[in-house]
């Protein structure tokens, strides 16, 4: 069990955006989460990495409890994170952006001797490789178009080598070629290295084609969780979350 | 003793009345136009320097100040004015470090404009009738200067509350501080505002400058003197708030004055160590509020 | 993005070589210029650090640049200790000083941290203003003796010239290092950092020290060069002074403070001979380059270079 989350609550001034959520989340394999605009799951996102804290219920990474760590804290045990509205450095190129991550993953960062450029340049570029923006390394991230930008978000996260990843809406916004791309990314991810890819998605394509388990949030609440058929016939999902979409 | 310390509060809180109407303008632009305007110091001293041309210009008469106090602070702000329409405009959208160095750089061109009007002679404008000499007061003599400034601030406090709050204007104003651009997509002339409120701190500090000219000399360096000054205060009572820089300037005021009982030599350390200690504690200031 | 600039050793060996034959070309007054513009180009560059490179503007810098001249001035005063010592000491001095300072002032960001370091350099001030028995008060410290060997004009130069390309050295390494990248990734988007596992105050405090202390080892070579020292060295103007140096050259290159150190001191040296109204000809400056040239003299440099590659 690479993720266990009990009972997490979360309330702003009296409005709970997360409320009794439980669920485990087996290593390795891809599982998604959807639900409505305002069903929690970014909120729960922030929750589990620690950015929130949570006023009810804990968080255990591999049987450790993170549930009052520090985001930084939280990366070095092997959890990414990419983020809705795209978070990267925006005056640093491509390169950099990736660098800076494996640097810090790699605990190389409070080194004031060698210069970056040469450490950490194989495994860089294989990052960048991977996901297809190899030859723009040297662009500065902030002039990328937005689906490279999300691709770059996204490699942020992946630089650490995390063991479990959480991808918060990684196609938002992007064309159907870049979908495309992006989901053989986190098939590619899931078979290859082995991660473990929670991901929070609005497009039914990618969530129904890849993923092994869906749950579904809705008013801060995980109202189900299975297979993706089971989900496709579960009634209430449909009346909630798919009958609204026509 | 105790008028000793007496003598010292007036004294801490007429220089704080003065800080006060300097510091509420730089709060006012920092909070609606979201500029942080250093050169708000030049135009005090322009205010100064512009009830001394006044009064000079008036005749010997020690009443004609009271012209220069309704003349002085308008030339102010026109100067403002000019001054926000040419030369403000394009850095609102800037980060702070590029509003400040600006508007330090016009500091040093208004000042030098100063000197190349006025030189660099100190003037001296008198104490205007009928508020010369002291009334005795609890066994001490306060100047009735004094009493005039300290009187001033609560009055301005007060102007400023009213046109804030029960005018349309002063409506507008808040809407435009609180949101630019929905106060713009509901049809306000978001530039006008921008300037009026500007003109109207501008007003303001040369209001400051004016009150300020009797009680000490008027010289070049003036503007630099209170500069730190109006941070500190603005920083104790909070950015963007009027209440707060009227706490802020009676705190400032104050603690400089009674800190001169203390520690005679040191007490401008007073006015830093209040500074830092509202930063560490609670930095966005005894009035503002946290972002 | 590449912020160091590329850098090509070989021109760099040849303005070092100028600046190593520049004594015998000019003469002695403006062998004195060039010291203040190298004292200067360390002071500017070692802000930047904060500034350019972590995304921290600091309004204390003067406090840390007069913190190093008076712990040296004071040494060799008050101590008798040689210059040698009292120089290294007046930067390790004021790193040491500067770990419960930016302790405080990494704590709160943006305009808050600004107003700190101000609170705390005009403290400084006025600890060393009104301190008469210690620190000489507001006549500050004169006369202060110096090694013959360092006394005069020429040998001060080549010790100046010496340090400053040390510590100019050692700075590029530091922003070139993984430490370097991480605290620009720091200026960049903070949130962004911590997710990557980075411990955000930790690393600004770092370079706050740094930063320091370099600024201390510009006041010091001040403090030999001009053998006294005054409060003025801690005050607000100051540190008004050194941004400028650094927004005028350029605050997103490394060899950008050090440009702007040598156009400043150069201007205001050579306008002040012809006319008593330098400050307004500065403030136009000022408005000027924060207008038209906000990436400074190096950074249009560079734009200009990118443009003419691109065609």
């Amino acid at each position: 069990m690479i993720l266990e989350v009990n009972n997490l609550k979360k309330c702003f001034g009296g409005i709970s955006a997360v409320q009794n959520v439980t669920f485990k989340l087996e290593a390795r394999g891809i599982s998604s989460i959807i639900g409505p605009n305002g069903a929690g799951k970014t909120t729960l996102f922030n929750l589990i990495t620690g950015k929130l804290q949570p006023d009810e219920g804990e968080v255990y990474l591999n049987g450790e409890n993170i549930s009052r760590l520090q985001p930084f804290q939280i990366c070095h045990k092997k959890l990414g994170r990419s983020f809705q509205i795209t978070n990267i450095f925006p005056k640093l190129s491509v390169y950099e952006n990736i660098q800076v991550a494996i640097l810090s993953s790699r605990g190389i960062n409070k080194n004031f001797f060698n210069r970056a450029d040469r450490l950490v340049k194989k495994e860089t570029i294989e990052v960048l490789e991977n996901l297809g923006l190899g030859e723009k390394k040297d662009v500065l991230g902030g002039l990328l178009a937005h689906g490279d930008q999300k691709l770059l978000d996204i490699g942020v996260s992946l630089a650490s080598n995390p063991d479990l990843i959480l991808l918060d809406e990684p196609t938002a916004g992007m064309s159907p070629e870049e979908t495309i791309k992006t989901t053989e990314l986190v098939k590619k991810l899931a078979k290859e290295r082995g991660m473990t890819v929670l991901l929070i998605e609005h497009d039914m394509n990618v969530v129904f084609s890849i993923s092994e388990i869906i749950r579904v949030m809705h008013q801060g609440e995980l109202i189900a969780e299975g297979k993706p058929e089971e989900i496709k016939s579960n009634n209430r999902v449909q009346q909630i979350y798919l009958g609204e979409q026509g | 003793m105790f008028e000793r310390i007496l003598g010292q509060v007036m004294s801490g809180l007429s220089v704080g009345m003065v800080f006060f109407l300097i510091a509420v303008g730089l709060s006012m632009v920092f909070g609606t136009l979201r500029v942080l305007n250093v050169a708000h110091a030049s135009f005090y001293m322009l205010g100064a320097y512009l009830c001394y041309t006044i009064t000079d210009f008036l005749g010997p008469s020690s009443g004609m100040f009271w012209i220069a106090l309704i003349l002085a602070p308008i030339g102010v702000a026109i100067f403002g004015g000019i001054l926000e329409l040419l030369v403000l405009r394009p850095i609102y959208k800037r980060e702070l470090l590029y509003q400040l160095i600006l508007t330090f750089g016009l500091i040093l061109i208004i000042g030098d404009i100063v000197k190349l009007t006025w030189g660099v002679q100190f003037y001296q404008v008198n104490i205007p009738w009928p508020l010369h000499g002291t009334v005795s007061f609890l066994g001490t003599r306060l100047s009735y200067y004094h009493l005039f400034m300290i009187a001033m601030g609560p009055i301005i406090l007060i102007l400023i509350w009213g046109l804030l709050h029960k005018t349309r204007l002063g409506r507008t104003i808040r809407a435009v501080t609180y949101n630019r651009d929905m106060s713009s997509a509901l049809g306000v002339n978001v530039s006008l505002i921008y300037t009026i409120v500007f003109m109207f701190a501008s007003w303001l500090a040369g209001l400051g400058g004016t009150l300020m000219a009797p009680m000490s000399s008027i010289f070049l360096g003036m503007d630099t003197t209170v500069v730190i000054e109006c941070f500190i205060i603005i920083v104790i009572g909070g950015f963007g708030s009027t209440g707060g820089a009227f706490l802020g300037a009676i705190v400032f005021g104050l603690v400089n004055s009674l800190g001169i009982l203390v520690l005679p030599k040191q007490s401008i350390a007073f006015g830093f160590i209040a500074m830092a200690a509202v930063l560490i504690v609670r930095p966005w200031g005894l009035m503002g509020k946290p972002e | 993005m590449d912020i160091g600039g590329r850098e090509k050793p070989v021109f760099y060996g040849v303005f070092l070589a100028i600046f190593i034959t520049l004594p015998f070309l000019v003469g002695e007054g403006w062998t004195s210029l060039i010291i203040e513009m190298l004292i200067m180009a360390i002071a500017a560059t070692a802000a930047n650090l904060m500034t350019g490179y972590g995304g921290m503007v600091s309004f204390g810098v003067a406090g840390f640049y007069g913190v190093g001249a008076y712990i040296t001035a004071l040494l060799i005063t008050k101590a008798g200790f040689p210059f040698g010592v009292a120089f290294l000491a007046g930067p390790v001095g004021a790193s040491i000083i500067a770990l419960p300072i930016g302790w405080f002032c990494v704590r709160r960001s943006a305009i808050y941290f600004s107003m700190l370091s101000l609170a705390f350099a005009q403290l400084m001030y006025v600890i060393v203003y009104t301190w008469y028995s210690f620190a000489g008060g507001d006549d500050g410290i004169v006369g202060i003796p110096v090694p013959t060997f360092l006394n005069s004009s020429l040998s001060y130069y080549y010790f100046t010239l010496a340090i400053t390309v040390i510590c100019l050295i050692a700075m590029w390494i530091i922003v070139n290092s993984p430490f370097g990248k991480t605290i620009q990734a720091l200026r960049e988007n903070q949130e962004r950092a911590n997710f990557i596992g980075i411990h955000i105050r930790r690393y600004q405090h770092a370079i706050f020290i740094i930063s320091s202390f370099f600024l201390a080892v510009a006041g010091s070579l001040y403090c030999g060069f001009n053998k006294n020292v005054f409060a003025d060295y801690m005050f607000w103007t100051k540190t008004f002074d050194i941004i400028i140096v650094y927004l005028l050259g350029g605050l997103y290159t490394f060899i950008g403070p050090t440009i702007g150190a040598i156009i400043y001191i150069l201007a205001s040296k050579i306008i002040i001979r012809y006319t008593e109204y330098w400050p307004i000809i500065l403030g136009m400056m000022i408005v000027f380059i924060t207008l038209f040239m906000p990436d400074g003299v190096a950074g249009f440099i560079r734009s200009r270079i990118s443009d003419a590659k691109k065609q």
